[in-house]
C-alpha cells in the first residue's frame, strides 16, 4: 500500500466516560479499497468510529490518524470533513426548518469555498444523482432526518455522500433493515465510489451482503480489540462458525 | 442641524397641552389626551409581569418638538436624519420593492410618500398627527375607541396621552394593496420616550400588507417606547402585520398592538422582536365576524440580561371563527424569555378553533423561559390546543453538523435558523435576509456582538 496515499490509525485508543473501550487499533485504508469492520454488538465498532470523528462523548486518548502522510489526530471534527472523511451515522439527529438540499449547498460552502452553482443549479445537479442511484428525490427539499421513515434515512445518507464527494467513507451499519432493493442500490453507489478512488469502511451485521462486495480487507473486532485480520475467506469463515468460533483472542 | 425643541422632563398636564396645541390639534383630541392623563395620573404600575422599577418616568422627555415637518422629498429631510434613514436602508427599500414609506425620527415625521398608483385607488397613507387634522370624522370615530381602549391600562393610558407621530392608512372597499407599505420609526435621543400611534382600516375585501421597523441607538440612561397600534379588519379583507422591533438594550417597550376582524377577515401578525432591557407585547386580535380568522407568528430574541416577556392574544366571538399562535424564543446570555398569551373563546363562538404553539430554545445554562398561557372557553362545541416546549441546543445535533464540515458557528447558525424558519418564511424575502443577519449580529458574532443601530448614534 502506498503510505503516501491512504488513511491509517496508529494504536489508537478511545474511552467514554474516563475508561478505554476500544484499543490500540491498528489500520490502514487505502483509495478505491473497500474495508469491512465486522464484530459482535458491543465490540467497539461504533465507538472507533464516533472516536475518530470527535463526538464529544468519545476521547481519542492515544494513537495518531494519518491521512496522506500528514498528522490529522487532533484536528476538529469539522476540519476533519474539510480533509475528506465522513461519517454515515447510525442514529441521525433531525434538523428541523432546514431542508437537505440547503443543507448540503451551504456544507459544500463549509467544505470547498464559495460554489460556483446557485442553490437552485446545486439541487437540479442532486435530482439527476438522485434518479442515476435510484434513490428518493423527495428528500432533497424535505426537512432533514425529520418525519421519514429509517429507510429514506439511510437514502438521505447516500445522497449526502454523493453530494459532498469526500475521500474516505465510514458507513456505520448503512444496510441494517435494509429491504433487498435498497440493498442492490446502496451496493451500486459503493462500487460507483470505489470506481472514482474512494476509499470505503463498511460496518455491517449482514454476512450475505459483505459476501457480494468482495471486500479488499475484512477486519474482526471483538471487546475494543482488532482479533483478525483477512479477506474475503475471513467472511466464510464467519459465515460458517460465528464470530465465537472465530475469535482468537489475539490481544491477550 | 437645529435641534428640536424639547418639552420639560416629567409629565405634566402642561406638558399634554403643549404638546396638542404645538400640533395645531382639533379640541376632541386636546380632550382626549387630557382624559387619558388624567387617568393614567390615578393608575398605579402595573403588578404583574416583569419588573419596571428601572423605568424612571419622572425623567424621561416625553415629547421632542420637530423643526422640520414630514417631507414627499429624501432630498428635503435634514442630512443628520436622512443619513441615519439611508443607513438603515429605507430609502433603497423603498425604491426596490415598496408602495409607500413613512419615517419618523423621535416625536416626529420626516417622510412620508405614498405612490400615485395607490393614492389613485383612494388609499390614504399618512402622518398620524396630520390625519388627525386631514380626515378628522373617522380618525376621531377610531382613535383609542373601540379597539385599543385608553383606560385598557396604565401605558395606553400614557401613550393617549402624549402620543405623536405615526400612521394612518385608509384602504377602500375592494382595493388590494400588492406592494407592502412601511414605516420605520426611530428613536435617537437619550433618556426619551416614543409614542407612536398606527391606526390602521381596511375595508371590505380590501388587501393591505404593512410593515414597521423600530430601532434606537444605545444610550446609557433608560428609555421608553409606548407604541399603539389599532387594526381594523372590514368583512372578507386580508390584513398583514410585521413588525421587527430592535431596540437598544436599554428601552423599555411597553407596547399595544389590537385588531378587530369583521366576518370572513383575515388577520396576519407576523413579529420579529429583538433588542430592549424589558418587552411586554401582546398583539391581539378580536375575532367579531363569523368565519373570522386571525394568525400571530412571532419570533422572540433575548440576550445579555434581557426580559422578554411577549406573547399573543386571540379573543373569538364570532361562529366558525379560527385563531393560531405561533411563537419562537431564543434565549442566551442570561436572558429571560416568557411566552404570555390568552386564548378566549365566547360562548356565542360556536365551532371555534383555537391552537397555540410555543417553543423556547435555550442557548445556554444561565437563560431561562417560562409560559404563562391562559385559555378561556365558554360552550362545548370549540376545539382549543396548546403545545409548549423547551429545549437546549442538541450536542448530537452539533456533531451531525460538524460532521459534514460546519464549524461550531455556522453549525449553530444553521440550528438557529432551522428553528425559526416557520416564522422567518413569512416575512418578505428583504426583511428575512435582515433579521437573519441581526440574529447572526446578537448570537455568532462573539467578541463584536454590538447594538445592530449603535455605529449610527
Amino acid at each position: 500500500m502506498n503510505e503516501a496515499a491512504s488513511l491509517r490509525l496508529l494504536g489508537v485508543t478511545i474511552a467514554v466516560a474516563g475508561k478505554a473501550v476500544v484499543h490500540d487499533i491498528d489500520i490502514e485504508f487505502a483509495k478505491g479499497e473497500l474495508t469491512v469492520l465486522l464484530g459482535a454488538n458491543g465490540s467497539g465498532k461504533s465507538t472507533l468510529l464516533n472516536g475518530l470523528f470527535g463526538h464529544p462523548d468519545y476521547a481519542l486518548t492515544s494513537g495518531e490518524i494519518v491521512l496522506d502522510g500528514e498528522d490529522i489526530t487532533s484536528l476538529k471534527t469539522e476540519e476533519k470533513a474539510r480533509k475528506g472523511l465522513f461519517l454515515s451515522m447510525q442514529q441521525l439527529p433531525e434538523i428541523p426548518g432546514v431542508t437537505l438540499t440547503n443543507l448540503l449547498y451551504r456544507a459544500r460552502i463549509e467544505l470547498f469555498g464559495k460554489d460556483t452553482e446557485t442553490p437552485v443549479e446545486f439541487h437540479q445537479r442532486m435530482v439527476v444523482l438522485a434518479e442515476q442511484f435510484e434513490l428518493k428525490k423527495e428528500l432533497l427539499l424535505g426537512e432533514v432526518n425529520r418525519g421519514i421513515s429509517g429507510g429514506e434515512r439511510k437514502q438521505s445518507e447516500l445522497l449526502q455522500i454523493l453530494a459532498l464527494s469526500p475521500r474516505y467513507v465510514f458507513l456505520d451499519e448503512i444496510d441494517a433493515g435494509m429491504d433487498i432493493d435498497m440493498q442492490r442500490k446502496l451496493r451500486h453507489i459503493i462500487q460507483h465510489l470505489l470506481g472514482r478512488g474512494v476509499g470505503i469502511i463498511l460496518i455491517s451485521h449482514h454476512i450475505g451482503a459483505v459476501k457480494d462486495l468482495a471486500p479488499h480487507r475484512v477486519l474482526v473486532m471483538e471487546s475494543g480489540h482488532i482479533v483478525e485480520r483477512g479477506d474475503l475467506s475471513l467472511v466464510h469463515e464467519i459465515e460458517k462458525n460465528g464470530f465465537s468460533g472465530i475469535s482468537k483472542n489475539a490481544y491477550e | 442641524m437645529d435641534r428640536p425643541h424639547e418639552h420639560n422632563i416629567g409629565l405634566v398636564e402642561d406638558t399634554v397641552r403643549q404638546i396638542s396645541s404645538s400640533k395645531g390639534e382639533p379640541e376632541w383630541m386636546l380632550e382626549l389626551r387630557l382624559r387619558a392623563f388624567a387617568l393614567w395620573q390615578e393608575t398605579e404600575m402595573p403588578k404583574w409581569g416583569p419588573d419596571l422599577s428601572g423605568l424612571d418616568l419622572a425623567n424621561i422627555s416625553y415629547y421632542s418638538e420637530p423643526l422640520h415637518g414630514a417631507s414627499e422629498d429624501w432630498g428635503e429631510v435634514p442630512d443628520e436624519i436622512r443619513d441615519t434613514f439611508v443607513a438603515l436602508g429605507i430609502p433603497k427599500a423603498e425604491r426596490e420593492y415598496l408602495g409607500g414609506v413613512g419615517a419618523q425620527f423621535d416625536s416626529g415625521a420626516v417622510y412620508h410618500r405614498l405612490k400615485a398608483s395607490l393614492e389613485a385607488k383612494g388609499v390614504i397613507f399618512e402622518d398620524m398627527d396630520v390625519a388627525v387634522k386631514k380626515y378628522p370624522d373617522i380618525v376621531r370615530k377610531h382613535f383609542m375607541t373601540s379597539c385599543v381602549r385608553i383606560e385598557e391600562h396604565k401605558f395606553s393610558m400614557l401613550h393617549a396621552a402624549c402620543w405623536s407621530g405615526g400612521t394612518f392608512i385608509y384602504v377602500p372597499n375592494g382595493v388590494a394593496v400588492e406592494l407592502p407599505l412601511q414605516a420605520y420609526f426611530r428613536m435617537n435621543k437619550m433618556r426619551s420616550a416614543q409614542f407612536e400611534h398606527t391606526l390602521i382600516i381596511v375595508e371590505e375585501a380590501a388587501r393591505l400588507t404593512y410593515i414597521e421597523g423600530c430601532s434606537a441607538p444605545q444610550y446609557v440612561a433608560a428609555s421608553l417606547h409606548a407604541g399603539c397600534v389599532e387594526i381594523f379588519v372590514g368583512k372578507s379583507a386580508e390584513m398583514r402585520y410585521i413588525s421587527i422591533e430592535n431596540w437598544s438594550k436599554n428601552t423599555y417597550n411597553l407596547n399595544t398592538k389590537k385588531s378587530i376582524v369583521a366576518e370572513d377577515g383575515n388577520m396576519m401578525w407576523v413579529s420579529g422582536n429583538m433588542g430592549a432591557k424589558v418587552s411586554m407585547l401582546y398583539p391581539s386580535s378580536i375575532l367579531l365576524g363569523d368565519r373570522s380568522h386571525s394568525e400571530s407568528l412571532s419570533i422572540v430574541v433575548g440576550g445579555d440580561g434581557q426580559v422578554q416577556d411577549v406573547g399573543a392574544k386571540a379573543i373569538l366571538l364570532g361562529a366558525d371563527t379560527s385563531a393560531s399562535i405561533i411563537s419562537r424564543s431564543i434565549a442566551s446570555g442570561g436572558s429571560v424569555v416568557g411566552y404570555r398569551g390568552l386564548v378566549d373563546v365566547h360562548g356565542s363562538a360556536r365551532h371555534a378553533l383555537a391552537h397555540v404553539v410555543c417553543d423556547t430554545l435555550l442557548l445556554d445554562g444561565e437563560s431561562r423561559s417560562y409560559a404563562f398561557p391562559v385559555t378561556r372557553v365558554c360552550g362545548s362545541t370549540s376545539s382549543v390546543s396548546h403545545e409548549a416546549r423547551v429545549g437546549r441546543v442538541n450536542d448530537d445535533a452539533l456533531f451531525y453538523l460538524k460532521h459534514l464540515g460546519f464549524s461550531e458557528r455556522e453549525a449553530m447558525r444553521v440550528l438557529i435558523g432551522g428553528f425559526l424558519h416557520p416564522i422567518i418564511k413569512e416575512l418578505p424575502l428583504e426583511y428575512a435576509v435582515e433579521f437573519n443577519r441581526l440574529i447572526d449580529i446578537e448570537f455568532l458574532e462573539g467578541e463584536s456582538r454590538r447594538s445592530p443601530h449603535k455605529a449610527l448614534s
